[in-house]
């Protein structure tokens, strides 16, 4: 979005008049006055803001009396807010969110030129908006869903089958093709048996049966090639398929390991899965067997029309009357069916969800005793999704038998007429039989009409959502060179300023200064930025401004796997992926022995449950294993953690599920585990920092205090406050 | 500054972590009335004495069951501070009088735009995302739909939710009552 957009000739003139020689510093605008689409402007100088609508400017603001200003995000639509004097005032209203960041740069300008400041700099970010239809983008992707057509899907994804083009698609086409040649060969064939040996013009004579018997030989022989082809059609087709969609699982999978955490955790676990299985098939089906299939009844169909034009062009008709409409009945039907199709769909997904609900929700539906609302809102949603499904069957059953027969009476005629002009002697059996045949094979790819535009509808959306993820890029990319270093655990933080939208920092100019081996507990309300500081240090995400330094050298220099390779965490809740005991411990580090592994337990205080455990270290834990308590949980990863040996820690609220006894036993591996690295410990209870070197209180992004625990104390600020209240809610307690 | 009552400002300085506390606000205790900048202001009374608000925020606990009940009304959120404290909530908007309830409900339509939709133009169904072209009480607006059985939602009394890719909302009171020609357009979507 450009902070200084070109207003149509109207609102310039406008502009103009009302402003005289001021200069145009800003122009952003809104499309909601009085509760109407419109047009209109915020045309912002060094003195005045003018609100222009309709090319008309309705309101001048006096800057230099204004102050406040805000942007309030409502529900449907946005307020630009300020203060005049000491009234509040609302500026303009918009419902595009895509004027949202530049309301907010703007606010953020306004405050500076009201102060008499000079406003900030700012980049124009890029508009997510496709610049041919001003539709918008995918989020996060340079694709207008709109503009791009299955063509621009399908050369996306035919860049991916690089190497496997010619197998893939050509191959099982050519094959096809040539299965297609076979077939038309048979009732040639037949054509020549039928006339020269079984109805020969001038009767039977003798030695007809040896070449009669080679004629039948040849439609054998035809017969089998043909079924070969198309089988080897088949067969490399589903290979290749079954090959490219491996890849293009792969191409995802990696490419949403390298999305941020943001992207991946807003697309929830669920929807990419079946993303990634349902889409790939459908579009390595297409891709693989569903595009030679069409490539080779296009062919077969163009054959066909060749070969009857030229045996008998006068039949030809015959064929042809039925055809319009039959493509009539199909055009209109397809329609139809595909609004009861798309119908279905949603009623199922409808259904599936609430099924879904209540499995997942199992135990809540059972302890307050819902079975029975459950049962009925599942019986309600399933029993009109059957009557749809029931009604689409019945109209597709009607449709395609009637199309069917339509389709048929072509070759009604063709017999009959054909029988005619045989009595007549105009036409020979062998002809009439080659003719049926093929007219038989001209309407197969017919049927295919109605078919064709829901495969490739299917194909481009499963293509747009494969694209979507493919395309996002990456907040955090690898710098062109970067390098791998050998960490000590500097880290320093030089005015960072960070936010998940660029418009609403969560961290604000935060400088911090860390000696390796040094460890820092960093304490504050939720919300306050805890857990972004620690991003940033991981370098989940960049800053939008200042730098992260580690051993004094800019992280974005470092290159990722050498930086989260010397980096260790503990979060608060510890997945434990599908395996053993034994491979969840060496997780980070795949090539540990056994002993490593056992002292690292040991270091961990979790030896001991896991020694009681079935099979002890090779107990398969994870979602579908053993369960282990919280506690034991954070036991092994802290064992992960002191096996990987980062240089830096990270703990991230590891003890704040837990209770004070198991607590204090992992405490006390934790102290272990801190000593000599640095550390960023993140806790509620502060009682668990009290071992940390250093302190830090975050306020609403913002370090508000930093020193020992005796130090903040003493001075009686925020920390005092947290302490008080803790102490108070303990003291209470008993 | 003399919007912001000195009583609430004491008490942020004495203690961080204390909550206003909420009131039932009545034609009794709460009087609202337009602002110079042609928002809502209001005045509380309490026993604690008389608190003064050049702008008040309303906002519906329930907007889409009781649009016109339990609404809070809050200080606005200054940014990058604080969050809007809570004032009160009106249990029942038809207990204040004409004028205070226009204002409050002038308040309540800036901040809840969602259009209703009047007729429905076309729906194009592009690789999955749904493009409309519809006409509303608001004008002639496109909007773009993804992932449509989850962003298109009927509630139990008939009406439908339409959510954008932006978040902002769309309803249609009775899909039957557009006409033949629109509801043929979004029938398969229901």
């Amino acid at each position: 979005m450009k902070m200084l957009c070109n207003m149509p000739q109207g609102a310039a003139a406008a502009f103009e008049r009302a402003a005289g020689g001021e200069s145009l510093r800003y122009c952003v605008p809104f499309d909601l006055y009085e509760d109407r689409v419109a047009d209109g402007y915020i045309a912002c100088t060094d003195r005045h803001i003018y609100k222009i609508v309709a090319d008309e400017v309705v309101k001048i603001y006096d800057l230099s009396r204004m102050s406040a200003f805000s942007v309030e995000t409502m529900h449907g639509s946005c307020g630009f807010y300020a203060r005049d004097g000491s009234v509040a005032v609302l500026i303009c209203r918009f419902a595009s969110r895509r004027y949202v960041s530049a309301y907010y740069k703007l606010a953020a300008a306004c405050d500076e030129l009201a102060a008499a400041r000079r406003p900030p700099e700012f980049r124009d970010s890029p508009d997510e908006y496709c610049p041919k239809c001003g539709r918008q983008y995918i989020p996060h992707t340079s694709i207008c869903p709109f503009c791009s057509s299955a063509g621009t899907s399908f050369r996306r994804l035919w860049s991916l089958a690089k190497g496997m083009r010619w197998r893939m698609v050509l191959f099982p086409a050519l094959a096809a093709m040539a299965a297609v040649a076979l077939r038309f060969a048979i009732p040639a064939v037949q054509k020549i048996a039928i006339n020269r040996y079984i109805y020969p013009p001038d009767g039977v004579q003798r030695g007809m049966i040896d070449k009669f018997l080679v004629l039948f030989a040849a439609v054998l022989f035809i017969e089998l090639a043909q079924r070969v082809m198309s089988a080897l059609c088949e067969w490399v087709g589903t290979r290749t398929g079954n090959f490219y969609a491996q890849r293009l699982r792969d191409a995802l999978f990696d490419k949403i390991q390298q999305l941020s955490m943001a992207s991946v955790s807003k697309k929830s676990s669920g929807s990419i899965i079946g993303r990634i299985n349902r889409d790939v098939r459908i579009i390595s089906r297409f891709m693989a067997v569903d595009l030679p299939h069409y490539i080779s009844q296009i062919f077969s169909f163009l054959l066909a029309l060749v070969l009857l034009l030229y045996i008998s062009p006068r039949m030809c008709l015959f064929v042809f009357i039925p055809l319009p409409i039959a493509a009539f009945c199909i055009f209109i039907s397809r329609k139809k069916l595909s609004a009861l199709y798309r119908r279905v769909w949603t009623l199922e997904i409808r259904a599936d969800d609430t099924l879904q609900d209540a499995f997942n929700g199992i135990r809540v539906v059972k302890s307050y005793g819902q079975e029975d609302r459950m049962i009925d809102a599942y019986g309600r949603k399933s029993e009109t999704f059957t009557a749809f499904t029931e009604r689409s069957h019945k109209f597709q059953d009607t449709v395609f038998p009637l199309i069917g027969f339509i389709v048929r009476l072509g070759s009604y005629f063709i017999t009959m007429f054909g029988y005619a002009w045989l009595f007549r002697g105009t036409l020979d059996l062998g002809t009439l039989n080659q003719f049926s045949s093929y007219s038989g094979i001209i309407y197969e790819p017919l049927t295919l009409v109605s078919v064709i535009p829901r495969t490739i509808a299917q194909f481009a959306a499963s293509a747009a959502k494969v694209a979507e993820i493919l395309e996002e890029v990456p907040e955090v990319t690898d710098s062109a060179d970067p390098a791998d270093i050998k960490i000590k655990g500097d880290v320093r933080l030089e005015h960072v300023t960070f936010g998940y939208d660029s418009f609403n920092p969560v961290l604000k100019d935060v400088s911090l200064d860390v000696s390796a081996g040094e460890m820092i507990g960093i304490v504050g309300l939720s919300g306050s930025g805890k857990t972004t500081l620690i991003n940033l240090i991981m370098r989940l995400y960049d800053p939008d401004s200042g730098r992260v330094f580690i051993d004094g050298v800019d992280v974005r220099d470092i290159s990722q796997r050498s930086l989260r390779s010397q980096m260790g965490v503990v979060l608060q809740q510890t997945h434990l992926f599908s395996g053993s005991v034994r491979d969840n411990i060496r997780y980070a580090k795949p090539d540990a022995d056994d002993e490593q592994i056992v002292r690292a337990a040991r270091i961990a205080n979790a030896h001991d449950f896991i020694m009681r455990l079935p099979e002890g270290y090779n107990t398969i834990v994870g979602d579908r294993g053993y369960t282990l308590s919280g506690g034991e949980r954070q036991r092994i990863a802290i064992a992960r953690a002191v096996i990987h040996d980062p240089a830096v820690l990270i703990l991230d609220e590891a003890t704040s599920a837990l209770d004070t006894e198991t607590e204090k036993l992992i405490q006390d591996s934790i102290s272990r585990l801190v000593a000599g690295r640095t550390t960023f410990a993140i806790a509620h209870r502060l009682s668990t920092l009290r071992n940390a070197d250093r302190l830090i209180v975050i306020d609403r992004g913002r370090i508000a205090e930093c020193g020992t625990h005796a130090q903040l104390l003493a001075a009686r600020g925020l920390y005092y406050k947290f302490v008080m209240v803790q102490y108070r809610a303990l003291i209470e307690k008993d | 500054m003399n919007d912001n009552n000195e009583n609430t400002a004491q008490q942020t300085d004495e203690d961080e972590f204390s909550v206003r506390e909420s009131v039932d606000l009545t034609p009794d205790n709460a009087d609202f009335f337009e602002s110079e900048g042609g928002l809502v202001s209001m005045r509380l009374r309490t026993e604690a004495g008389e608190e003064y608000f050049e702008r008040i925020v309303a906002v519906r606990a329930f907007p889409v069951t009781d649009p016109s009940e339990f609404i809070c009304i809050r200080q606005p959120d200054i940014p990058g501070q604080d969050k809007g404290a809570e004032i009160g909530m009106i249990r029942r908007l038809s207990d204040f009088d004409e004028r205070s309830r226009g204002l409050i409900e002038g308040e309540l339509h800036r901040r809840y735009f969602s259009p209703r939709i009047t007729s429905i133009i076309k729906i194009r169904n592009k690789m999955g995302y749904l493009y409309w072209d519809v006409d509303t009480d608001a004008g002639k607006v496109n909007f773009m739909v993804k992932d449509p059985s989850s962003n298109i939602r009927i509630l139990e009394d008939g009406r439908v939710q339409v959510r954008d890719v932006n978040g902002s909302c769309y309803r249609i009171d009775d899909p039957k009552a557009l006409g033949r020609s629109s509801y043929k357009k979004i029938e398969m979507y229901l």
